[in-house]
């Protein structure tokens, strides 16, 4: 059709909430928004398993506006109903006014927390990841404390007394993973060479921001991604220092979330592409325009940010598919037995709905000469959402045990994702209701990688054309 | 409030796990999908979620030996305050009781429960060829039980008609907890009074359905949907009726004017000339060889309506895209206005042309915008009084303008409700509609059936 699309609507502008008055106006806008509907229940994850009306954007936001409006009290249990969620954003997607709850439920966290206070372990969690200091020097110790074999005896003796809800996010850390990658070293800049053969394209600078718990859990992830890059002939600088901040904005500490964004804004500045491989990361990267609304100094750098952020499959994609990607492919078989040649994928929410990338993984999986098979419900949330998985287990497995059975019935050898909070919970996933099947659980860039070093080709090194920007 | 001892013997009949009763789990419970304000809150002493017929007899029966209020609700998605919980006491969810129970393919036949969602039940028999059609707006969300408690309608109505068309017999508890079985799958059936559509409609205040018995009917071959914009609403709502008249029958036929479309617009791309005033959408089926004909029908019904333009979807994904824009027209239509009164008349269908003008009239003499959509086709429309009631005098006008809505809708020969019911927010107007002896009459029938008045109390009439 000729005619102009109608503008849109003051919704896709961010709102400012900065200062008291301002959160509360805000809150009162997006609360005010939603019709009652229903629209949300059918597609919460948490709902599906509870049938609690409390669990959906509904309940929640009903429940905020009852707040506002004197009906509801601000105490330490609505804190934990609004808590209880897993901020997948499959509501707002089904929402016919693209109701923000997940906004509106961490601006009201923040308001309420000073009074009921907040959970211990996500206080916990977030002065923990406030100090870039004290994250680099637990890495090495979270690591080797998750494939060490003083982990069964620490779990017994120290961590299962002290606390539960630690022991079960003990849990949930990974095992042994078998180390893929070939050691691509991370710091300083400089392109990198192509794994094996064949002279990468130039192609420009690019930022990676790597966040927490790629680099706590995850460092062969980071090495992939970093490898991957650089065999594209990207040169790729690395900002490994801070966290995005989003899990203290999702328990409602906006304070320490802004200042965190503020500091992340003056490290990404500059006129690279800033790319992630953790979903969380780069949603949150996108969404500092919300957080920052408001905010004079920083509302202008948060903006252009978002225009900048990309996931690394969005990079990827943008480059030529190998014209023998199914020669590749049985070179791949060949040259590792156990190569995963089967795989399917699951969405993180917040590159789904997040970022809105959902066709990029899949064609880079395919470009990449995979045998790509679409699972049943790839973009459900996987019940991990950070400290959830730990303060809600069973909620989680219940969400996660349908998530494991819909990976399996795919028959693929491995599930790709690209958020490791995802990776964390799938792992737990198989493992836990798995049976004897041997499904690797792998990030999007060790996939690529994989088949890049079986394939012995560099990665869009087949023509060394990228297609046009995105 | 619920004395303690009949508290803990209905958790006893559900058992704790499936009782809430905390002040959060409360107030999750005391609203549904109209616009009765959240606060102050009609809010449940207890609500409990049985898995089937005998736990909703027993819990039925508990309440009526001590004279506690029990209302049934599905998924809350009503409209008109029809499970808002207002004199308090026991919410029964039925959204548990979630199974289809069997698809009859010889009889064309299902039979399923009251928390199954309408457009799961819709799936599953296309999924064999076979086709429910009702399909209110909500149907990704509203219960079976609760388009049987409103009756409710859709945008199909035009030419296959509403849930009471569909519905062939009722498992229902009544008020003592007797459980009694209505209709069958026997197509004729005079067998004393005909009970099933007494409860249809019911809104919840005559029993409780436990089970519920549809008939499908074949999978139509083809679809074809048509948008239609138009200059005027006049012409829109004329090019319908004109339409109808000449024996072209489509399968819905939903009008929108230029602000609901604007609401819709506000979250996905919509592409509308800039002349465009109002638009219709048009759905035709039947067998695919008498389908081209049909749509070259509609487009000249339109040209000589002076359609501004004529579009047709060119594939599946497309037409979908085109009824995912009506079908979330009510919530986004809300969105754009503090207030929206959303309303549910519906007339004659010849009157429509003439119902579009006085809501345009009405709008206008108390300066309020009222938006307007709705199935045109069956002359049920959805007109939407868009304020903001915090302001002084709001609240005045829009009382008085409702009432010259529904007064205007009674004149033309139509009715306060085409498909929401009455509940609480149409109560007051309902004598109006069906006189003094009609509306004791519903009182008889209610006395008859719950003497000790405990199921839903306080809806659809005092």
């Amino acid at each position: 059709m000729s005619a102009p699309a109608l503008a849109p609507g003051p919704a896709a502008t961010p709102r400012a909430t900065v200062g008291f008055e301002a959160l509360m106006e805000r809150v009162r806008e997006i609360a005010g928004q939603c019709d009652r509907c229903g629209s949300c229940l059918p597609v919460c994850p948490l709902f599906a398993k509870t049938g609690r009306e409390t669990a959906t954007a509904r309940g929640k936001v009903s429940l905020i506006r009852g707040l506002l409006e004197g009906g509801v009290t601000p105490t330490r249990d609505l804190f934990a109903r609004l808590d209880f969620c897993l901020q997948c954003r499959a509501c707002t997607n089904a929402c016919p006014s693209k109701v923000r709850t997940g906004e509106l439920v961490s601006l009201t966290k923040g308001y309420l927390a000073p009074a009921t206070g907040r959970p211990g372990l996500s206080r916990a969690i977030d002065g923990f990841l406030a100090q870039p200091g004290l994250v680099r020097l637990a890495g090495p110790l979270v690591r080797s404390y998750a494939r060490s074999a003083i982990r069964p005896v620490i779990e017994k003796s120290v961590l299962k007394p002290l606390l539960p809800s630690v022991a079960r996010m003990e849990g949930l850390l990974p095992g042994r993973r078998p180390a893929r990658s070939d050691g691509a070293n991370h710091r300083g800049g400089g392109a990198g060479g192509p794994s094996d053969g064949g002279r990468p394209p130039k192609r420009g600078r690019l930022k990676y921001f790597a966040g927490c718990m790629v680099r706590l859990t995850y460092p062969e992830v980071m090495k992939a991604t970093i490898k991957t890059l650089r065999d594209a002939g990207y040169e790729v600088t690395v900002v490994d220092e801070s966290c995005c901040g989003l899990p203290h904005w999702s328990h409602g500490d906006l304070d320490r979330a802004r200042k965190m964004a503020a500091a992340n804004l003056d490290r990404l500045a500059g006129p690279e592409i800033v790319v992630t491989d953790c979903a969380s990361c780069g949603s949150a990267l996108v969404d500092y325009r919300e957080w920052l609304a408001g905010d004079p100094e920083h509302e202008a750098a948060a903006k252009e940010l978002a225009g900048r952020v990309k996931d690394v499959s969005v990079v990827l994609a943008a480059l030529e598919p190998s014209p023998q990607a199914d020669a590749q492919q049985t070179n791949a078989a060949q040259a590792a037995p156990d190569h995963p040649v089967k795989v399917t994928y699951h969405d993180p929410c917040h590159l789904c709905r997040g970022q809105g990338v959902r066709a990029e993984p899949r064609q880079v999986l395919r470009d990449a000469g995979y045998d790509f098979i679409e699972m049943k419900g790839a973009d459900i949330c996987c019940g991990g959402s950070g400290t959830f998985s730990v303060e809600h287990y069973a909620d989680s497995m219940a969400v996660l045990e349908e998530k494991t059975k819909n990976i399996l019935a795919t028959g693929a050898d491995a599930v790709v994702t690209s958020c490791p909070s995802c990776l964390m919970q799938l792992e737990h996933g198989l493992k836990r209701y798995g049976g004897d099947r041997k499904v690797r659980v792998i990030h999007l860039t060790e996939a690529v990688h994989e088949a890049r070093r079986a394939g012995a080709r560099p990665a869009g090194a087949g023509t060394g054309v990228a297609k046009p920007a995105q | 409030m619920l004395p303690n001892e009949l508290r803990s013997q209905i958790i006893a009949v559900v058992g704790p796990e499936r009782s809430l009763d905390s002040d959060n789990d409360r107030f999750t419970y005391s609203y549904d999908g109209s616009f009765v304000p959240l606060v102050p809150a009609h809010l449940p002493d207890l609500t409990v979620f049985p898995l089937n017929v005998d736990e909703v007899a027993k819990v039925v029966r508990l309440c009526n030996e001590h004279g506690v209020p029990l209302v049934p609700r599905g998924a809350g998605s009503g409209r008109t305050g029809g499970s808002i919980p207002v004199k308090g006491g026991v919410v029964l969810s039925l959204e548990r009781m979630n199974r289809i129970l069997e698809i009859d393919r010889k009889n064309m036949m299902a039979l399923v429960e009251p928390g199954v969602r309408t457009i799961d039940l819709c799936k599953a028999v296309e999924a064999v060829g076979l086709f429910y059609p009702p399909d209110p707006s909500s149907w990704t969300v509203s219960t079976m039980g609760g388009n049987i408690a409103e009756n409710a309608g859709g945008a199909r109505a035009v030419k296959y008609g509403v849930t009471k068309d569909y519905v062939m017999g009722l498992e229902v508890v009544l008020a003592d907890g007797t459980v009694i079985t209505t209709g069958g799958k026997a197509v004729k059936n005079v067998t004393g009074y005909d009970l099933t559509h007494l409860f249809v409609g019911s809104e919840g205040t005559l029993g409780v359905v436990t089970k519920i018995l549809v008939r499908l009917i074949s999978k139509p071959e083809a679809k074809k949907t048509l948008l239609l914009m138009f200059a005027t609403v006049d012409d829109a709502s004329e090019c319908v009726s004109d339409m109808l008249s000449s024996g072209i029958v489509p399968a819905s036929a939903e009008i929108m004017d230029k602000t609901s479309i604007q609401a819709v617009a506000r979250f996905r791309k919509v592409d509308i000339p800039a002349e465009a005033e109002a638009a219709l959408l048009i759905d035709i089926d039947g067998p695919q060889k008498l389908l081209d004909d049909q749509a070259v029908a509609v487009a000249e019904t339109g040209r000589r309506h002076h359609a501004v333009q004529i579009r047709e979807a060119g594939t599946a994904a497309e037409a979908d895209e085109l009824w995912v824009l009506r079908r979330t027209m009510g919530p986004a239509v809300a969105a754009i206005a503090k207030n929206k009164i959303g309303e549910d008349i519906s007339v004659p269908r010849a009157a429509l042309p003439e119902m579009i003008r006085r809501l345009g009239e009405i709008g206008k003499k108390h300066g309020l915008t009222i938006a307007v959509f709705g199935h045109a086709g069956d002359g049920n429309l959805h007109p939407s009084i868009l304020t903001d009631l915090s302001r002084p005098g709001a609240r005045e006008r829009v009382d008085e303008a409702v009432a010259e809505v529904f007064r205007a809708a009674l004149d033309v020969g139509g009715t306060l409700s085409g498909e929401h019911g009455i509940g609480i927010t149409k109560k007051p107007f309902i004598e109006e509609a069906l006189g003094k002896g009609g509306v004791e009459a519903l009182r008889a029938v209610k006395r008859a059936l719950d003497p000790k008045g405990i199921l839903n109390p306080g809806k659809i009439f005092e």
